[in-house]
């Protein structure tokens, strides 16, 4: 599965230069490498990541953010130097790799070279600025080669995947022999694309979604990737609203399932969007937002646009503890009223023990009458 | 009727001539442990509060404890009116998520059960939905007894006749008998004449007409905008069927239809499920008449430890779209365990069609949507 999980940084080019900047800005303040890999805001952290990692991920405007690279403006040399070092590394690859890429982009078949076209018709928002910034890839390629562990969500184990990824055209997962040159035919001009190790299997290039030009006038640093052939998309929670009304007039308008995860550092929602019309579109984006690690973390609602969202939003109101600003009737759906807590977060204990009805009725040893005077169980 | 996603009801203080009247939990027409609050003027419905959870069993906080393989039991237990949908859904997920192969007759097998499951359930909802209505139980008896053949099956093929974890990773868990096969066949090859006699009962009746025409009225847009899925929305004009927008298994294979009617009231689901019926027997037939030799269950871990990842497979179960959201962290069982219910989801949009109606009515309302509680709550 690893292998299928590519990212891609669209955008102007004004902002992956931003990226960039941002990742160092975010790394220090977790205590693992992979706070510069760019991928570790859109990959679920791992279980054992540090909490502080979570924390700078979900900065939920651009204020914060900016007020966690200012704070950390001191810690960024040393990931600089980091950078650096990875970049120099993407390089020593790269020119091993445009060989390949330039033998493949000569025997490069027709229907190839059509497929090639398309990607060459989106705005250039999409395709150009990864030629100029051939750099902010790299460091996720030598995060992955020093601590592949931390990685491994984001395709660390056949490092070769995420490196096509870093070509910026999402590849598919099914490999074939000489398409990676179409992706690199792509852009003509690509110098030093941090490409694939000689050993990663090519792929065939994936089309961007053809819904990303309007999205970006959203979210301007939006990050996507593919994962089983679903578009993921990472989003910030004061986007959710905006980006979701887009989804729906851009055609998929069919909500299939709010999900709450709670990965310890932060909780993630998870929004799977499908068209009614599968004809027209086909696919699923996934829209991820984060949330920061507190008991009862805010989300927008997605009632306002899709009022079915109603009894998921208070499912996981009710499991995770999610509250969900703008939702008509926010109470508890599964369980009681009164119940403590919320069930599914991982930090949930079960403090309950059962005790026998008939200790309840007629005591038993220890345990007199009705404890704490709650019916059927009782507080440890 | 569009006005908005809640409905406020202020339980026995509001308008005196408004009566707050409590329908279930122990309701024989709600279908299981479902509870209604019904704010009533006179007859008519002017707010409904659903109630549930009176069966929830925290499937997926027992999902994220217990192992990949446990959580096929697990899965029989949500929609147990078909075990084998929810068990598909499941496996599909997982194989997603561990990049397991599944053999050729594997998925063939999985299509003669899954379709035989369809057409058990949507006997179960025929039935008790003629119950509901007032033909008292002549059709569920009809339904009852092709269903127990189709139970009968999945005892010869699972060794159990209801919750049967059925389908497993890679695979199945056993081979399909030659018994087996005979038996499918030849209630194949009835089962259309089956299918008339419920139709003679129900679809022409006078009585059945006047409770279901133009009873819940959902409009396509309305369907949409509450995410429905399934026969219901297929009833009202959507065509769509996850076996057909992403499909899975081997159902590209096979010629058939996805019924869908217009109308969108409670005839027309009625409708709908009659057909589905129709198509799931076109489908095993086709599926016996292909089904190749070979294994039944790929080659598998003998402990199941998926690489890290996450996963969202859906199916087409007889409610609607059934999906599993799994994360594996790894380890021998998984991270998170999501299920996406149809009946839930189906149930948001039961306030907006019932009011307005009379009481009766909601009864009849409730009955075509078809729930089963033990996916609702999970």
């Amino acid at each position: 599965m690893a292998d299928e999980r590519e990212q891609q940084t669209p955008g102007t080019s004004e902002t992956v230069p931003d990226a960039t900047q941002l990742d160092p800005g975010e790394a220090p303040s977790g205590s693992t490498p992979s706070g510069e890999l760019r991928s570790v805001d859109q990959s679920p952290a791992p279980v054992d990541e540090g909490s502080e990692a979570g924390k700078a991920a979900v900065a939920t405007d651009l204020s914060e953010i900016g007020e966690v690279r200012q704070r950390t403006t001191d810690k960024t040399s040393e990931t600089e130097s980091r950078a650096a070092h990875a970049s120099e590394a993407a390089r020593g690859v790269a020119g091993t790799d445009m060989d390949d890429e330039t033998a493949a982009v000569a025997e490069r078949s027709e229907p190839e070279a059509a497929q090639e076209s398309r990607p060459g018709a989106t705005p250039a928002g999409v395709a150009s600025p990864d030629n100029p910034q051939p750099t902010p890839p790299a460091p996720t390629r030598q995060v992955q080669a020093d601590a592949p562990a931390e990685s491994s969500m984001a395709g660390g184990k056949p490092a070769g995947a995420a490196a096509t990824a870093t070509a910026a055209r999402p590849a598919a997962p099914a490999a074939g022999a000489r398409p990676a040159g179409a992706a690199a035919g792509a852009k003509p001009a690509a110098p030093a694309k941090p490409g694939a190790p000689a050993a990663a299997p090519p792929k065939p290039p994936e089309p961007d979604p053809d819904e990303l030009p309007a999205l970006e006038e959203i979210a301007p640093d939006l990050t996507w990737e593919r994962r089983h052939g679903y578009v993921e998309m990472k989003i910030p929670r004061e986007k959710l609203l905006p980006m979701a009304q887009r989804l729906k007039t851009l055609g998929y308008d069919y909500l299939s399932a709010i999900t709450g995860v709670d990965w310890r550092d932060r909780l993630e929602m998870l929004y799977h969007l499908y068209s009614f019309d599968y004809v027209a579109h086909p696919g699923c984006i996934v829209l991820r937002v984060d949330l920061p690690p507190e008991p009862n973390p805010i989300c927008p609602s997605l009632t306002p646009i899709w009022w079915g969202a109603e009894f998921q939003e208070r499912e996981v109101y009710d499991l995770m503890g999610v509250i969900f600003v703008g939702h008509p009737d926010l109470r508890r759906i599964l369980t009681e009223d009164n119940f403590p807590g919320h069930p599914l977060r991982k930090d949930w204990t079960f403090d309950y023990e059962y005790v026998l009805v008939r200790h309840l009725r007629h005591g038993a040893e220890g345990q007199a009458g009705p404890p704490n005077g709650e019916e059927g169980y009782r507080r440890v | 009727m569009f006005e908005g996603a809640a409905v406020e009801i202020d339980e026995g203080l509001g308008d005196p001539s408004e009566m707050t009247l409590n329908m279930g939990p122990q309701h024989p027409s709600t279908h299981g442990v479902f509870r209604l609050i019904l704010q009533l003027d006179g007859e008519t419905v002017v707010g409904v509060r659903p109630v549930m959870g009176y069966l929830h069993r925290s499937t997926e906080k027992l999902g994220e404890a217990r192992t990949y393989v446990m959580g096929v039991v697990l899965t029989d237990r949500l929609d147990y009116l078909a075990p084998m949908s929810n068990n598909w859904a499941y496996a599909l997920a997982v194989e997603k998520l561990a990049n397991l192969e599944v053999p050729e007759r594997a998925e063939y097998i999985r299509v003669i059960v899954t379709e035989l499951n369809r057409i058990a359930s949507h006997q179960v909802a025929i039935g008790t939905f003629g119950a509901d209505v007032g033909t008292w139980f002549t059709p569920l008896v009809y339904a009852f007894r092709e269903r127990e053949e189709i139970l009968d099956l999945f005892g010869l093929c699972a060794g159990v006749r209801m919750n049967p974890s059925y389908i497993r990773f890679g695979g199945v868990a056993r081979d399909l008998t030659p018994e087996f096969l005979e038996k499918a066949r030849r209630f194949i090859d009835k089962m259309p004449g089956k299918i008339d006699e419920y139709e003679s009962l129900l679809t022409r009746n006078e009585i059945f007409l006047g409770r279901t025409k133009n009873i819940g009225m959902l409009p396509p847009e309305l369907a949409k905008e509450y995410s429905v899925t399934g026969p219901i929305a297929r009833a009202s004009g959507i065509g769509y069927d996850v076996r057909r927008a992403e499909p899975y298994g081997v159902y590209d294979r096979f010629d058939w239809e996805a019924p869908i009617q217009y109308n969108g009231d409670a005839y027309d689901r009625y409708l709908v499920r009659i057909a589905e019926m129709r198509e799931s027997v076109k489908i095993v037939r086709q599926a016996l008449r292909d089904l190749p030799d070979g294994e039944f269950r790929g080659r598998q871990p003998k402990t199941l430890r998926p690489p890290k990842g996450e996963a969202y497979a859906r199916i087409e179960s007889p409610k609607g779209e059934l999906g599993f959201y799994l994360i594996s962290d790894g380890s021998t069982s998984p991270y998170r365990f999501k299920v996406r219910a149809p009946s839930f989801i189906n149930l948001t949009v039961l306030s907006q069609l019932t009011i307005g109606h009379k009481i009766a009515d909601a009864v009849v309302i409730l009955g075509s949507f078809d729930i089963v509680m033990g996916e609702v709550d999970r």
